[in-house]
């Protein structure tokens, strides 16, 4: 939960820094390439400040899966920083991630081929940092000339990033849509969170789905191991009730116990998940939250511990022991104590 | 003399109406006097810890009665019969069942954790046992660390921390050696002269001459009764 709380903290912060409206193409209710020739007709729009064509795909670096976005010259987004060397200004220079250039041992200066046979020769200018962690691992920025011949997207662009005054975002969607001969996709940026927050929710629930079949076997197993195999608490049990103990006071005693471990096992799961995060930076784990990046992930795993996880690990951990132990010990404690000590 | 204990054609058949069916206890008529020793003497599996279940009130019969200072034990409810275990009797068992993960003070003690007592309180009461029975210093010892004999002294500690009138001992000399038992004998006779009700399952004959009236247990029936005047 952390994992996942950390990476859509990491993707919030980005769509919170992007553009206000991304407008594609729609293709049958799915995002297609839009005509550069648009381009001019959304830059007159009364409320635009600002249009930045991209073109955004996936290629080979070596042996790492890239991710490419072409755009013009001088409007890296902010939340890319140059933390050595400087942003690319012409054709044929790149600016690529820290993680990615710590992985190829690349530095401001050295020259890479990107695209394959029919690719492209860049000279790195610039690393970047970006806030997301997972951005910095295997983003490389090229000139949007240099994306679309790598490409081969001709005059089209994945999408448009248009930026604009604020309160202006409807009345330029409004006017996006009286354009005439294109049917565009127009997603603002609410929208977008909203996709993202979907996402995550139901990766989250995925997750939390998996937790509660994982939780819901665990009762009936517990029933069966302390309910059946009861033995030594059986006798613990018979032992009290044989010096005068009510099986009322035997229950309030097997509360109070359960209280105390599952008070103690929620802070100690705590701890693990954050060791395991931390030092072992979410190996095996983080598969299941990020995309594609394998058993020992390559850049710093983005976590975000949050209350609510940490009160449900108690929470659990409470109904977990509870269930396991209140009726085993209620059977123990109302069979005459000479049975229960057998 | 007043009769604190006394049963009527009290039975206990385990596995009833089964052909696993067991008569561990048939038609027992008996009465024990207050500030008696009463000793139920017979071989193994003669019903001996049966009846003394009963009579403790940690076991319930198939048919018959049983009372405890007038109030007939078989009648009552779960609740009532722990308040009797509370307040009135004091077991020993033959293998001490002592809880392993305590020490002995905590061993002695806990039978006062219910009623409300401080936990400094319960220890001067504890250790004040303990020391009675020369335990003073094992006593944060588990019972793990500690010989037969130290740990039956544990448990006779706890059958009397609630100052029951009542104490039973199942099989005392079965776990000790025989300087153990000696000590036991002291104590046995100790806890008479405080006027205490003593019942011991035994077929140990050493611990005949301390009783006032002995049982004769075979095959879950009385076959005898012997009376003595201390």
């Amino acid at each position: 939960m952390a994992i996942s709380e950390g990476v859509k903290a990491e993707s919030m912060a980005s769509v919170m820094e992007g553009a206000d409206i991304y407008l594609t193409l729609d293709q049958y209710g799915k995002n297609a390439p839009v005509p550069l020739k648009y381009l001019p007709d959304v830059k007159k729009i009364n409320g635009v400040m600002r249009v930045v064509p991209r073109v955004l795909g996936r290629t080979y670096l070596g042996d790492s899966l890239a991710v490419v976005v072409g755009i013009p010259a001088g409007e890296l987004p902010p939340s890319v920083e140059c933390v050595e060397g400087k942003p690319f200004s012409s054709r044929g220079e790149a600016v690529i991630g820290v993680g990615l250039a710590r992985h190829f041992n690349f530095s401001v200066g050295h020259a890479f081929m990107l695209g394959g046979v029919n690719g492209r020769m860049l000279k790195i200018t610039g690393l970047f940092k970006a806030d997301s962690s997972i951005w910095a691992s295997d983003l490389i920025f090229i000139p949007f000339e240099d994306a679309s011949a790598i490409f081969k997207t001709g005059d089209l662009a994945t999408d448009f990033l248009i930026y604009v005054r604020p309160g202006y975002t409807s009345a330029v969607a409004e006017t996006l849509k009286k354009i005439e001969g294109a049917s565009f996709r127009i997603q603002s940026k609410e929208l977008v969170k909203q996709y993202f927050n979907k996402g995550f929710t139901l990766k989250g629930g995925i997750f939390t789905a998996l937790y509660t079949v994982a939780f819901a076997l665990a009762i009936p197993a517990l029933l069966v191991s302390s309910g059946f195999g009861l033995s030594e608490r059986k006798r613990e049990i018979g032992i009290f009730k044989a010096t005068g103990w009510q099986t009322s006071e035997v229950l309030e005693m097997v509360v109070f116990e359960n209280l105390i471990i599952s008070l103690s096992a929620a802070p100690l799961a705590l701890l693990i998940s954050f060791l395991w995060l931390k030092g072992l930076n979410g190996l095996f784990i983080a598969q299941f939250f990020i995309a594609e990046i394998g058993l020992f992930p390559p850049f710093n795993v983005p976590a975000r511990f949050l209350p609510i996880p940490a009160f449900l690990s108690f929470f659990f951990s409470l109904i977990l022991t509870m269930v396991g132990s209140l009726y085993s010990s209620w059977r123990a404690a109302v069979i005459p104590p000479a049975e229960a000590m057998k | 003399m007043e009769t604190i204990i006394r049963t009527e054609k009290l039975a206990k058949i385990y596995n009833p109406d089964t052909s696993y069916e067991v008569k561990a206890l048939w038609d027992v008529d008996i009465e024990i006097k207050k500030g008696h020793i009463a000793i139920l003497s017979g071989p193994s599996g003669s019903g001996k810890t049966t009846l003394i279940s009963l009579l403790g009130a940690i076991d319930r019969p198939t048919r018959g009665k049983a009372f405890l200072m007038g109030e007939e034990l078989t009648a009552m409810s779960d609740v009532a019969l722990s308040k009797v275990r509370r307040e009135t009797i004091g077991f020993v068992f033959q293998s001490f069942n002592l809880i392993p993960r305590l020490s002995a003070i905590d061993n002695v003690a806990f039978p006062l954790i219910p009623m409300g007592v401080s936990v400094t309180e319960r220890h001067r009461r504890g250790s004040e046992l303990l020391k009675r029975f020369q335990m003073g210093e094992r006593m944060r010892h588990n019972p793990e660390e500690l010989s037969g004999g130290q740990q039956q002294r544990v448990a006779i500690a706890r059958a009397l921390i609630n100052n029951p009138h009542i104490i039973i001992a199942d099989e005392p000399t079965s776990n000790i050696d025989a300087e153990a038992v000696k000590y036991l004998i002291e104590t046995i006779f100790a806890l008479k002269k405080e006027g205490r009700t003593i019942i011991i399952s035994t077929h140990d004959q050493s611990l005949f001459n301390l009783a006032d009236v002995i049982f004769d247990v075979k095959d879950g029936r009385i076959t005898g009764m012997r009376e003595f005047k201390q």
